[in-house]
This record gives structure tokens, C-alpha cells and sequence, in this order.
């Protein structure tokens, strides 16, 4: 599903970003990023999508990371932003879902449809008609997630996904994360998210991936579980 | 054709209001009777009108004296005019505080979907999108303004300096963010749903009350 290799990248004002990260990541896994804030956890995953663009190789979903493609990888990839709010554009909940679901090609009263579909699945109906704005925080999630998963994307890069979340609310959103069969790859600090949704857990150092570990593995871990809470 | 007839009667009350001149004073009751009946029909508190409005007031004062000091000088000065400035920028405004809620995002959908260019029509979402966050930003920084600076009239400066800083700061985050977003999510201007909107007593009483003061204007009540 992801293969990288070798990749780089430095920030402006000469910032390092991320040193010779080698990553593959084959469908179905569910893997977890940790290390300490400026790892490069975050960075790692904007350049997956296309909003960073370092050097190195990369394939997303059978296609190489390169200008002509990349309208087609991020049909492919679904990005939920740390800071959820602002991944919203559309002045209603339903409008927002249906933005991702036309992505498909659907119209009129089928794509309405489906966006309802998504909606009930994350319990969203009753909001409909709202603006995503006004949505607390565990339902903002849960909006930006049907809009994302609405696009059918066979990737999922979900940053911080937990932010600002209660334990129930955690627990819902891991709920729904786990009926997807869709690969995922999570960055995260929290130790729920990893225990619950992670089947692999990489380790991020200073811009390098330190290493790759099974879940069970990685729990026993002092270097990985002292990174969580 | 709902929001249509919506949006014409909302400008057919600020045109009338606007072009009401001083011997028709009395009839300016009229587009007010017509707020209070739209503010009324949206289950707002009279303490949040009274919230929405307070900063209306002293920018009216300033635009009326602004008028009266430019009469003043080319020497037709008229302490009415000025009066009937200042009475007139409060009930537009009015007018468009309660016909935004009246309109509503469904009609604001309906709008969207008139625009024939997908150009314009993303250039709306988006300004609607900026407004909304700028007006949740806006409250944001207030709350960590009263949260970390002591107000009082001798810190009004200082207050108003981190303001601006906090809030040109923050419209670029979500600038940035925003424009993130629209490289993953949007393939061409979208095209709104937008829900049926059914007729209720608000838009009928809202076109009997304009009517009538068109009506009255026009016999020169």
C-alpha cells in the first residue's frame, strides 16, 4: 500500500524534518507513529499526501509519488487533520459528507444517499443541517471522519486522532475506526489508540524511524510505552 | 424561490428604509415591527440582540457625526439629518442582523446553487467558511484576552495591540489550514444540496409588513 525509501526532507531556516525514512507499510496494517513532539510524525505524514515534498522515492496505493499523479494518490488517501476544524468547507454538516462522496462520481439523490448513509454510521443524522462549527468536539471528529471515509480512500492517515477527545469519545471513534478494513497509518501519543487499533507500532527519533514492532511487541517496549499515556 | 422572495423583501426594506426621509420618520416603525417579528420567530434572547448590537451604536454615532462635521463645513449643517443618519444605519443594521438567521444556511445553500460560475460559487463557500471561523476565532481570542490580561481603561491599548496580533495570526493558521484542506478534499467547485425550505408565518407576515411600508411611503403617509 505504502512504500517509501529514502526519504528527505529539511524546513526552512535549515529545521530538520525527516532523515532517510525507509517505510513499508503492506494493506490491511494499522500502523501507530510515535515519538516526541518534533519527531517528525506529523511531517512524515503530509509528505504521504502531498502537502510537504521532500526527496526520495514513494508509492501511495500502486502509484509513484510524482506531479501528474498525485491528483489521483490523494483521491486515494484520506487525511484526518490534528486540528479537525479546519478540514471543514462546506457550510453544513451533509454538504461536507457529500463533497467527498461526489469525489466518486455519484449524483443527485444516490449521492444524498450515501452521504446520509455515513452520517447514521457515525450516529451524525440528527446534524445534518448544522454547521460543523457548532459541533463538539467528539462529533466534529466524527463529521471530518464520514467525510473522509465518504471518499472511499483506500489509505487513512488520521494525525493526533484522539486530540481533545474524552475516553468515551475515544472510544467510539476507535469503535468506528475498527469496522474499516481500509490501511491506516495513526500519529498518536496515546497509549488507548495504540492498544485498541494499532497492529504495528513504528518508532520515530529525531526526523528517523528508530524501528518497526508488532503491537504486542512494541507494549513491552520501556523505550515506546514511555512515550504514551 | 423562497430565498428569492426572501432576499428581495429583505432589500426592498433596506432601499425603503434608506430613501425614508425626515417627514416620514414615523413610518421607520414599520421595518422595525418587521425585526422584532423575524428576531421573534428565531427563539433569540433579547440579551444576545442586545449583545449583537452594541458595537452598532457607537460606529452610527461616529458615521452621523462624520456627516454632520462634513455639513458643517460646506455650511448646510443640520442637527436632524445627522439624527435621521444615525437612526437609519441602526435599523438597516437590524434589518440585516435578523434577516441573516431569517435567510439561514438552507437559504444560503440556495444561493450558492443560483451562482451559475464554479469559480463564484467556491469563492462564496470559502468567504462563508472564513466568516464563520473568524467569528469563532474572534470569541477565542477575547476569551484569552480576559483570561490573561487585567481589562481595565489603563490596559485598553495593550489589550488592543495583542488583538490584532492574535487575530491576524490566527486568520493566517487557518489560512494555511484551510487551504490544506481544499488541495485534499474539493476536485472542482462543489455544488451544494440544498434542503426545501417550506413557507412559514415569518415570510408572510415579513411581506405584509414590507408591503405596508412600501405602500405607505408611496401615499406619503
Amino acid at each position: 500500500m505504502l512504500i517509501i525509501r529514502q526519504l528527505n526532507y529539511t524546513y526552512p531556516h535549515s529545521r530538520s524534518g525527516l532523515r532517510e525514512i525507509n517505510l513499508e507499510v503492506p494493506a490491511g496494517m494499522r500502523l501507530a507513529l510515535v515519538g516526541k513532539n518534533g519527531s517528525g510524525k506529523t511531517t512524515l505524514l503530509l509528505h504521504i499526501v502531498g502537502l510537504l515534498d521532500g526527496s526520495g522515492h514513494m508509492e501511495i496505493a500502486g502509484l509513484e509519488r510524482k506531479g501528474g499523479n498525485m491528483a489521483e494518490i490523494r483521491r486515494r488517501v484520506g487525511f484526518l487533520f490534528s486540528q479537525v476544524e479546519y478540514q471543514f468547507i462546506m457550510p453544513d454538516v451533509l454538504n461536507d459528507v457529500l463533497l467527498g462522496v461526489r469525489r466518486d462520481g455519484a449524483s443527485g439523490e444516490e449521492a444524498l444517499e450515501e452521504a446520509r448513509r455515513w452520517l447514521s454510521r457515525f450516529g451524525l443524522e440528527k446534524y445534518q443541517g448544522s454547521s460543523p462549527l457548532e459541533l463538539s468536539s467528539g462529533e466534529m471528529k466524527r463529521a471530518a471522519l464520514a467525510g473522509i471515509l465518504a471518499s472511499g480512500p483506500r489509505l487513512l492517515l488520521l494525525d493526533e486522532p484522539l486530540n481533545n477527545l474524552d475516553r468515551e469519545n475515544s472510544l467510539a471513534l476507535i469503535a468506528s475506526l475498527k469496522s474499516l478494513e481500509t490501511t491506516m497509518i495513526l500519529s498518536t501519543h496515546r497509549d488507548l489508540l495504540v492498544r485498541e487499533l494499532a497492529t504495528h507500532v513504528a518508532l520515530m527519533e529525531e526526523g528517523t524511524i528508530a524501528g518497526i514492532y508488532p503491537r504486542r511487541e512494541a507494549l513491552k517496549r520501556r523505550d515506546i510505552t514511555a512515550l504514551l499515556f | 424561490m423562497l430565498t428569492t422572495l426572501r432576499l428581495s423583501l429583505l432589500l426592498l426594506l433596506l432601499l425603503l428604509t434608506a430613501c425614508t426621509g425626515w417627514d416620514r420618520v414615523p413610518l421607520l416603525v414599520l421595518p422595525l415591527l418587521s425585526c422584532v417579528f423575524l428576531y421573534s420567530r428565531q427563539s433569540v434572547k433579547l440579551s444576545q440582540i442586545t449583545q449583537g448590537h452594541l458595537f452598532i451604536i457607537p460606529f452610527a454615532l461616529t458615521f452621523s457625526l462624520f456627516s454632520f462635521f462634513q455639513d458643517l463645513i460646506i455650511g448646510s449643517a443640520s442637527p436632524v439629518s445627522a439624527l435621521l443618519l444615525f437612526l437609519k444605519t441602526v435599523i438597516i443594521f437590524t434589518i440585516l442582523m435578523s434577516g441573516r438567521a431569517w435567510i439561514g444556511t438552507g437559504g444560503l445553500l440556495v444561493l450558492m446553487r443560483l451562482i451559475p460560475f464554479g469559480r463564484s460559487r467556491l469563492f462564496l463557500i470559502l468567504l462563508v467558511r472564513f466568516l464563520r471561523q473568524f467569528i469563532k476565532n474572534n470569541t477565542l481570542i477575547l476569551h484569552q484576552l480576559r483570561a490573561r490580561l487585567d481589562l481595565n481603561i489603563r490596559s485598553r491599548l495593550t489589550v488592543a495591540r495583542y488583538y490584532f496580533s492574535n487575530l491576524i495570526l490566527k486568520e493566517l493558521y487557518a489560512l494555511h489550514l484551510t487551504q490544506a484542506a481544499l488541495v485534499l478534499r474539493v476536485e472542482g467547485p462543489p455544488r451544494p444540496h440544498a434542503p426545501d425550505i417550506p413557507w412559514s408565518a415569518t415570510d408572510w407576515a415579513a411581506l405584509l409588513f414590507s408591503c405596508s411600508f412600501a405602500f405607505a411611503l408611496y401615499l406619503g403617509l
